[in-house]
């Protein structure tokens, strides 16, 4: 605590910090109404310059994120129409991915996002007139998908054009700044593609300018699988070397001081354009301003007061910024990169050993990046176990390694972008350097990503033991402060062990997922030991749902092999996604049926079982197949009728499964000729839920089953707006005319059931 | 408004002395008052040329300070941050306390020159800035094209005497001829061996009384003298 206070005592700006943090956590968790608040602020402000200062100026900082928030929470509301309209719009920027121009256009407040597959040519500052259906970014449709909604949100931007639109016209904009450093970027980027070639010109564009869409998607991999996929990115890292770069120039050239402040200052705006002008950019270059004035006023500079100060007039411009995974990745680096400085700096002062290490130059250096790469790490290791669910172990090695060689790449790539015109043999040169650097990089990271071992997992750990972690590790890296490190650290572990002991006692949840997976079917069963899979959606015409929504899911729960896959019957929308699943995932028992379909799919899977050392059965009516405590009775089909069937989906496997004294019937695709057979089988088919036959075609659920099953739950598993016009409304009418409740993965995303002690609950997730 | 951005700085570059870690005012700057004049002292040496190690070919020395922590600070981040506001006070203050030899009146100020390849690793030559406030104050002429230095040395703070020597031998050169007397300036003087290198050219192109002057000279000088 005193450590605390006396930090506070030395950087004014952290007095002001945590009451502004407090406003912005106030202002999110709770409502106010506005008029009384900026009456109150009001107030506060005019009686702000009398002696009471001390008083009102922390009251005015708390107050402040409170009402930027709330204003803005009551604009949102009038949010924009949707549906068919006709828009006027200005391009703020236009950002190139890989198969699509990002148009953001500024309408009013509101951002709107324009997804634009061919090219035309318009610049930042014209204002565009655009006829077409305006969408709402759609919130994550399955646990563990990538909130994209949530993401479009976080830059502003609250609809989407996207295939059904027209642009009118085009206003051409006046000139501005905007569009003379979007000119000027294109350019740079055009120079640099032509400086270095295939296959690193992309990687180049990467590094400088933060543009991505070149780069290769295995080599994107790459670098995520190592953690250090922030390299392209462009951030504090890049600012640092820019900034490096313009003060050897500025000495070389023996500026004044005053010159020397501008032309550093001037460098460092002119990248920040180039560079698209991200916020994290921003951030970096107001750092870097900010150090750069610091030295031209023959300050000493306290980087913790900067860094302070930074993040106190960026959060007072826009308070939601601290929920930004940006934001925090950003001050958590540059956090953990101080603090690992400082208390390493304590720990030499108090060794002889290490004093004498640090005498040889290149000991000092290593020394000195090992301690920043770890510090950058542990900086992030919250937001990034929290949002990410795993932690790239040899990031900090490699980080040794790839961080210089990025430097210098980026140093190069600089130079190019900026002399390439004057003579094209020194850029010939460079190209040839900078496609070296980027080799050895591309190399590097290559080779460490046939390490062992590349991820630790946190899936399924939750937010407060990973809390405990993280604390638990700031106090063992406390080095300096052996007082309150050891005490803390056992706090940490008392803490740490009720959470496991918790954990462990808690009796394991048994849940069924029904995924969303568009036009087909996919479902996971987990009684906390064991994973089943039944039918992982489909794959195939650019869509993968194994890839986009399965493995995602499965990643997200911590699973990592699954005991039983159910292949209902081969049709692609059934088996499609298990093509990319068994690359990643073991699969122990895969059950199949007796069947003459073929296509080039079903061959495709068959052979990775075998490559993934599965086991295919092939389950007969009566079979009784029990893991754990569930219970998986076989009803159909006999092998012989599966093979007699025309129609394949009359050949798929349809099994009861019993959990304690709940129920499941899956049916697969069943339709009309199986459900015949099926309906003999009288109080075997009641079950409490149901995933309703072929998607809720009007070829299955015949009246003799419906009355069978009558379910409290009826699953339908099927794509909005489908080419078959499933599901059929009759059917839906006759499931809830027996008294089931229905849900549709088209309108209420996956489907969830959870049984505990206190019996069955179902949540779908768009409520 | 001045006071206004004044305290604004406070705000985002609080200060701290390096001495005593006491907040420091608008006005000072690295150290306190107070430590400040606890650690700069006026060497008070006058002509110490008969104490140095090597002084075969030299008149006349003379540094101004002893070489504390303060004046460390301020030659450090002259050389590594570019700050150049302090300095010509510190100097003002030494040249009213210190007297000029009468052969000096007509001297020519050379600093002592860096090699080109830290030079232009530095931005500048400390010993640059030092002389021309010299020459402002003193009213003397400033000649930095005269004395070039040919051979990259290393930095001598490890070496012994005779090391240092051996290390400075052919290292200075001339470009012409020298004028009669001459004050060579350097930042800190501690054995001689630089400044004696530098004499010894300018003896053999002509010159007849060779002085240096330094900002600071080390207070422990046993091992020295």
């Amino acid at each position: 605590m005193s450590y605390f206070l006396r930090f506070v005592q030395r950087y004014p700006v952290f007095k002001f910090l945590p009451i502004q943090v407090l406003g912005i956590l106030i202002g999110v968790h709770f409502n106010f109404p506005l008029i009384p608040l900026y009456i109150l602020f009001g107030i506060f402000f005019l009686v702000l310059f009398t002696r009471y200062f001390q008083i009102t100026l922390p009251i005015i900082i708390l107050l402040m994120p409170i009402l930027v928030l709330q204003t803005g929470d009551s604009q949102n509301n009038s949010a924009l129409p949707t549906g068919e309209v006709l828009i006027e719009a200005q391009v703020e920027d236009i950002q190139k991915k890989r198969n699509s121009d990002h148009i953001i256009l500024n309408a009013g407040k509101k951002r709107i996002l324009l997804q634009m597959t061919d090219t035309l040519s318009f610049l930042p500052g014209d204002t565009l007139i655009i006829r077409g259906k305006l969408k709402i970014p759609q919130s994550p449709r399955n646990p563990g998908e990538f909130d994209y909604g949530g993401y479009l949100q976080s830059q502003g931007i609250q609809a989407i054009f996207h295939r059904d639109f027209s642009i009118m016209e085009i206003i051409e904009g006046r000139s501005s700044v905007n569009r003379w450093f979007f000119m000027m970027r294109e350019g740079i980027h055009h120079r640099l593609t032509e400086a270095v070639g295939h296959p690193y010109a992309g990687l180049a564009a990467g590094l400088l300018l933060g543009e991505k869409s070149g780069i290769q998607v295995e080599m994107k991999e790459q670098f995520r699988q190592l953690g250090i996929i922030h390299i392209l990115a462009v951030s504090g890292l890049h600012v640092g070397f820019v900034l490096l770069v313009l003060t050897v120039l500025a000495k070389i050239a023996v500026l004044p001081k005053l010159y020397r402040f501008l032309f550093i200052t001037s460098g460092l705006l002119f990248y920040l354009g180039i560079s698209g002008g991200a916020i994290s950019v921003m951030r970096a270059v107001s750092m870097a301003i900010l150090y750069t004035y610091g030295n031209f006023r023959e300050k000493e500079i306290l980087p913790w007061s900067i860094v302070g100060f930074t993040a106190f007039i960026f959060l007072l411009i826009d308070p939601s910024q601290l929920f930004s995974l940006s934001f925090q990745l950003s001050f958590g680096a540059v956090g953990g990169i101080l603090f690992m400085l400082s208390q390493f700096r304590k720990l030499t002062e108090n060794n002889e050993w290490l004093q004498s290490l640090r005498r040889h130059t290149s000991f000092r250096w290593l020394m000195d990046a090992l301690v920043v790469s770890f510090g950058a790490q542990l900086g992030t290791f919250l937001p990034i176990a929290l949002i990410f669910g795993e932690i790239p172990v040899w990031a900090f090695a490699a980080n040794l390694v790839i961080i210089p060689l990025a430097g210098l790449a980026v140093v190069t790539a600089l130079i190019i972008s900026l002399t390439l015109p004057i003579t094209t043999v020194l850029g010939d040169i460079y190209g040839q350097a900078l496609w070296g650097e980027l080799f050895l990089m591309d190399k590097v990271s290559l080779f460490m990503n046939h390490l062992p071992v590349q991820m630790i997992s946190f899936h399924g750990w939750g937010v407060f033991p990973l809390i405990i972690l993280f604390v638990g590790m700031i106090a063992l890296a406390s080095v300096s402060q052996n007082r309150y490190r050891f005490r803390s650290m056992l706090v940490c572990l008392l803490l740490g062990n009720f959470f496991i002991w918790t954990h462990i006692l808690e009796s394991p949840q048994f849940t069924v997922t029904f995924l969303d997976v568009g036009q087909g079917d996919a479902c996971v069963i987990e009684d906390g030991e064991h994973t089943i899979l039944v039918d992982a959606g489909y794959a195939g015409f650019g869509k993968d749902y194994g890839k986009r929504v399965v493995l995602p899911y499965l990643k997200h729960k911590g699973i990592d092999k699954i005991d039983l896959m159910v292949m209902t019957h081969p049709h692609a929308d059934h088996i499609g996604g298990l093509e990319t699943v068994l690359k990643k995932i073991t699969i122990r028992e895969i059950w199949d049926t007796h069947n003459d379909f073929e296509s080039s799919v079903y061959d495709r899977i068959l052979k990775g079982a075998e490559q993934n050392k599965s086991t295919i059965r092939y389950p007969q009516p009566g079979d009784i197949y029990q893991l754990g405590e569930m219970k998986l009775t076989i009803l159909y089909p006999d092998s012989a009728i599966a093979m007699s069937m025309k129609n394949i989906n009359n050949s798929s496997i349809v099994f009861r499964l019993d959990y304690k004294d709940h129920s499941f019937l899956f049916i697969g695709d069943a339709e009309i000729q199986a459900e015949r057979i099926l309906a003999n089988l009288d109080s075997l088919l009641n079950v409490d839920v149901l995933k309703v036959g072929h998607h809720g075609s009007s070829t299955s659920s015949i009246m003799s089953m419906v009355n069978h099953v009558s379910p409290k739950y009826a699953v339908i598993s099927v794509g909005k707006n489908n080419r078959y016009g499933h599901p059929s409304e009759n059917i839906v009418q006759r499931w809830v005319d027996i008294g089931a409740e229905v849900f549709r993965s088209d309108e209420s995303g996956a489907v969830i059931i959870a049984v505990d002690g206190e019996g069955m609950s179902i949540n779908p997730m768009i409520p | 408004m001045h006071s206004l951005l004044e305290s604004f700085e406070q705000f985002i570059y609080p200060q701290y002395c390096n001495t005593c870690d006491t907040p420091l005012s608008e006005v000072e700057q690295l150290f306190c008052s107070k430590c400040r004049v606890n650690d700069i002292q006026f060497s008070k040496l006058g002509n110490w040329v008969r104490q140095l190690k090597t002084h075969k070919n030299l008149d006349y020395a003379h540094s101004f300070y002893w070489f504390g922590e303060v004046i460390q600070a301020y030659i450090h981040h002259l050389k590594y941050s570019g700050w150049d506001t302090f300095l010509p006070r510190l100097i003002n203050n030494a040249i009213r306390e210190s007297e000029l030899p009468k052969q000096a009146t007509e001297a020519v100020l050379i600093p002592i020159p860096l090699h080109r390849v830290r030079q232009r690793d530095r931005g500048f030559n400390q010993a640059m800035v030092i002389a021309k406030e010299l020459a402002q104050q003193w009213n003397l002429k400033l000649d930095d094209k005269m004395l070039k230095r040919e051979k990259y040395t290393q930095s001598q703070t490890k070496l012994s005497i005779i090391e240092r020597q051996k290390n400075m031998y052919m290292a200075f050169h001339m470009l012409k001829d020298a004028p009669k007397a001459v004050l060579l300036i350097d930042d800190v003087l501690t054995t001689g061996s630089t400044v004696d290198a530098c004499a010894k050219q300018l003896r053999e192109r002509g010159s007849t009384w060779v002085g240096v002057v330094t900002l600071a000279t080390p207070k422990i000088k046993k091992i020295y003298r």
